[in-house]
């Protein structure tokens, strides 16, 4: 129980500094497509162990929302994404339940229940938690356009890396 | 209480989550500049479109009130009009002067044709508004046609548009009047007849009501010339008048009625009796 909190601990350190210092400054649209960021630290919060409390997921969405909102100096938007992500993440794991159920003692990675599995799970969670951060970030009803042609080509950068991520590091919780 | 905890109990991560949503749109419109800028535009936009809709619906509830300052104003000019040795102008419906002859009917037209050899006009106002037979009937560019038949209610309107209806026309510069006709072709036009070949008649003459008709005041515009001719041989003038009333497109017309109408034409009945 303990190695899992401490586990999650050291996570969420690596998570929040890759993010901030390295993917913050990626720029891989160049200079004058600005279309593509890389979101990476939302894997944090789809990996929290599936017995985490409703609440708990609620106010650790907002920490760590704020965290990276701190390095991105944008108060209360990363964190205003991250509180839906962790609102709908019950409902996600509700809809993608495996046919032989979750097991509580493993952890929500594609070594337990599958790429596939995971690829919709994580898929499902990133593009809305991108949604609602492009929606905030750009605040105007008038890009429309703008905000989900971000938001699709983030999602499909950041959604790779993660799986990267997943299959190279192969967390087991 | 027990209930208050149960509900927290299963709603409390969605109570803490509207709550921690709103705290985060508050950070972003208040600490975000872009943000703040969009946030502050957008709600002075609709800001200043509301209280403009609401200045809208109070205005219209004070029209009442508005209309009695106005009413009050006006009694109190004509007061003044007439204490300095000025009679106020006549009011248009007025009865009350002593030689109005003619006095306005306001109607809407319910019902209307233009492309049948005869066209008909439906006005919503009848005889309990005080329309009679033979009134005449004029638009906003001038006469419309003569009322036929009159209901409880309704009114049927012989319209200028119809091979039966003569109304007497003069032309307005020399004074010569003939019979109005209409062809049954183009609701934009009409023709003059009997117009005796001595008077000159140019395209642009004003064509009005004449004084002998009993239907109209004399002086009414109806059309102007557009096309004139001298048939060989003939003794009259073929002129053609394009009406200065788009008979397609009414909306609303006054009945006209002539106080004296009774009188003339029993002077004119008694004469052709002798």
């Amino acid at each position: 129980m303990s190695n899992t909190i401490i586990q999650n601990l050291l996570r969420l350190f690596f998570f929040v500094l890759v993010q901030a210092v390295v993917l913050q400054q990626a720029k891989l649209g160049g200079a004058y497509f600005n279309y593509i960021s890389l979101i990476f630290y939302p894997l944090f919060l789809f990996l929290l162990p599936l017995k985490t409390p409703k609440i708990t997921l609620v106010l650790i969405g907002f920490g760590v929302g704020m965290l990276i909102d701190a390095s991105y100096n944008s108060p209360g938007v990363h964190a205003a994404a991250c509180l839906v992500t962790a609102i709908i993440r019950p409902l996600a794991l509700a809809i993608y339940e495996p046919r032989e159920g979750y097991n509580v003692s493993q952890g929500l990675t594609i070594k337990s229940y599958g790429p596939i599995w995971f690829l919709k799970y994580a898929g499902t969670l990133l593009f809305i938690h991108l949604l609602v951060y492009f929606i905030l970030e750009i605040f105007t009803p008038a890009y429309t356009l703008e905000i989900i042609g971000r938001t699709i080509a983030t999602f499909i950068f950041s959604l790779f890396l993660m799986m990267m991520y997943m299959v190279i590091a192969r967390p087991k919780i | 209480m027990r209930n208050l905890v149960l509900l927290f109990l299963r709603f409390g991560h969605f109570i803490l989550f509207v709550l921690l949503e709103l705290l985060c749109l508050y950070l972003i419109v208040n600490y975000n500049r872009t943000q703040r800028e969009i946030w502050g535009n957008s709600s002075n936009i609709f800001m200043g479109y509301s209280s403009e809709k609401f200045n809208d619906w109070t205005n219209y509830f004070s029209l009442r009130d508005k209309m009695d300052d106005l009413a009050a104003e006006n009694a109190l000019l004509k007061e003044k009009l007439i204490n300095a040795g000025l009679t106020p102008v006549p009011e248009r419906d007025s009865t009350s002067a002593l030689n109005a002859q003619y006095k306005l009917i306001t109607a809407e037209v319910t019902n209307n044709s233009t492309d049948r050899p005869n066209n008909h006009i439906i006005l919503n106002k009848g005889r309990r508004d005080g329309v009679q037979k033979d009134m005449g009937v004029i638009g906003d560019n001038g006469v419309i046609g003569i009322i036929i038949r009159v209901k409880e209610n309704y009114s049927v309107v012989n319209s200028l548009l119809h091979r039966r209806s003569f109304i007497s026309a003069m032309i307005k510069r020399t004074g010569a009047f003939g019979p109005l006709r209409w062809i049954g072709s183009n609701p934009r036009y009409v023709n003059l007849a009997d117009i005796p070949k001595h008077h000159t008649v140019e395209v642009g003459d004003s064509i009005v009501t004449s004084s002998y008709s009993t239907h109209f005041p004399k002086g009414i515009l109806i059309g102007v010339v557009e096309e004139t001719n001298l048939p060989s041989g003939s003794n009259f003038h073929d002129i053609k008048v394009l009406l200065s009333n788009d008979f397609s497109a009414l909306d609303y017309v006054e009945i006209i009625e002539n106080l004296k109408q009774s009188e003339q034409l029993e002077l004119e009945r008694e004469v052709s009796d002798e």
